[in-house]
């Protein structure tokens, strides 16, 4: 079977998708920074990395509905948590309070604010994560990663997590289909049981992969030290588009209010 | 030089954990440059034996590769000189690119990286997938998997081959593929399979394996004619 989530995309060609990942890495990492630490009421700076990362986008040619659903698996959660903040920080009322019978709620003017600082700061993040992993190949990513330090057990981790992932998926998807071959049906809670036994059996499963993989790795010489995947040159365009959007980042965050 | 032994075990036994004995007294020599073939029912040990080749499983000094004992200092030495190549291709592979792959053993030999690459795009090219370095190993057919699988001890020009079902899975022109691909490479080669097509085309020596015992020993045309031996250990 074919998947190609993580980095679907990640094979068009663009301006975006032809730098060196340490270029996209240290750019979209200095704009979480810079973001992160905007105070709540800057509006006008939220509106512009808004808009960087927007034209970011548009050049990129990554289709803007794919962006935006890959962004739907993490902004809820984030909602999930920060929506109950509004109700607990004790701190200027926004309009009344709701009677429920027990109790009174109110929203406050200062939990809002969180509230709205939490969103636009998550969804900056999370967009520049997706607009990373969608012109960069994966195996690039991490090569981009490994030279710019980054520990090299994470590196191997996540390059064992991109192999894998698509492996057990494909297990999952055989389970399901011997499953529904044999008439699966019945009640709810037969269901939340089988599919327990599945993910028990997924799990064992995995387990016993990953002896039969660490064999494979020793007996090709593995000896516990990890190996670099390899170096590439930066151009001098990396410099150049590095420094601009560093120092055009900076820029904004010191003149917006 | 043909005659010299190049692994010899003598009376190994071995049992797992769970107190399940896997092989009783296994005693086999394996000279340079034969292609043998291990066959048995499946539960036989076969599997397990392999892991011995190259000390995956420690046993009591009962295996001897190429002169040295299968003690844990001469292990990195050994893995050097043993390629194994294991039967599920998505356990041999396990790197973001096929690059990696290939390259991952011969790097592990500390081989300047220069020498690792033209290593990659020679064993590639040995084993007809010439061009296919930065393909992500699930993105490949069962087969170009296989054939990869070989590429990675290739690349490591071990000077003993093992393999574990070279050609299950496979359709028979993959197998025809695999086997013309085997018949190629140099080298000593230990075959563990069920498939005795390949053994009658590549091997010149078969050895019975039933039960955890070694219970026949001899040339391809003495083993494949005995309808017997091969029907009373599920064979054919």
């Amino acid at each position: 079977m074919r998947h190609s989530f993580l980095d679907k995309y990640s094979g068009l060609d663009s301006p975006i998708h032809r730098l060196d990942p340490r270029t996209k890495i240290l750019s979209l990492f200095c704009l979480i920074l810079i973001c992160v630490s905007t105070p709540a009421q800057a509006y006008l700076a939220f509106l512009a990395y808004f808009i960087f990362l927007a034209a970011a986008i548009v050049v990129s040619r990554v289709p803007l509905g794919y962006i935006l659903r890959r962004s739907l698996i993490i902004i809820p959660f984030v909602l999930m948590v920060a929506i109950f903040i509004p109700f607990l920080k004790p701190n200027g009322t926004a309009g009344s309070s709701y009677s429920l019978g027990i109790g009174s709620l109110r929203v406050y003017t200062s939990g809002l604010i969180v509230l709205w600082n939490v969103l636009a700061k998550s969804c900056i993040a999370v967009l520049s994560v997706i607009l990373l992993s969608s012109t960069t190949p994966f195996p690039k990513l991490l090569r981009g990663f490994e030279q710019l330090r980054v520990p090299k057990i994470f590196i191997m981790l996540a390059s064992f997590a991109y192999r894998y992932v698509f492996v057990l998926v494909d297990e999952m998807e055989r389970m399901k289909r011997a499953r529904d071959s044999r008439c699966y049906g019945g009640k709810w809670l037969w269901h939340s049981k089988v599919i327990g036994q599945m993910i028990g059996t997924l799990f064992l499963r995995s387990y016993q992969r990953a002896e039969r993989v660490y064999v494979a790795m020793v007996s090709r010489g593995f000896q516990g030290r990890t190996i670099s995947l390899g170096r590439s040159r930066l151009a001098l365009a990396d410099y150049l588009v590095t420094a601009a959007a560093v120092s055009l980042l900076i820029a904004l965050r010191i003149i917006l209010p | 030089m043909t005659s010299q032994t190049v692994i010899r075990i003598e009376k190994l036994s071995f049992s797992y954990p769970d107190g399940t004995r896997a092989l009783q007294d296994v005693s086999l020599d394996i000279l340079c440059h034969q292609k043998v073939a291990l066959i048995g029912p499946n539960g036989a040990g076969k599997s397990t034996l392999l892991l011995h080749f190259n000390g995956i499983f420690s046993c009591n000094g009962s295996v001897e590769v190429l002169g040295m004992k299968l003690e844990k200092k001469n292990l990195h030495a050994i893995r050097q000189k043993v390629g194994l190549v294991f039967q599920n291709p998505d356990d041999q592979l396990f790197c973001p690119t096929v690059f990696d792959d290939v390259a991952f053993g011969a790097r592990n030999l500390g081989l300047a990286e220069d020498l690792v690459a033209r290593r990659v795009r020679e064993s590639l090219e040995s084993v007809g997938l010439a061009g296919f370095e930065q393909h992500s190993a699930f993105h490949l057919s069962f087969g170009e998997k296989k054939r990869v699988s070989i590429a990675t001890v290739l690349a490591m020009d071990s000077e003993i081959l093992i393999f574990d079902e070279p050609t299950s899975n496979l359709d028979p022109r993959g197998k025809r593929e695999i086997t013309q691909l085997l018949r190629r490479i140099d080298g000593t080669q230990i075959i563990v399979t069920h498939d005795l097509g390949l053994v009658e085309n590549l091997c010149d020596r078969v050895v019975v394996l039933s039960k955890g015992q070694k219970v026949a020993d001899g040339t391809v045309r003495e083993i494949l004619s005995n309808q017997a031996l091969l029907e009373a250990h599920g064979l054919v």
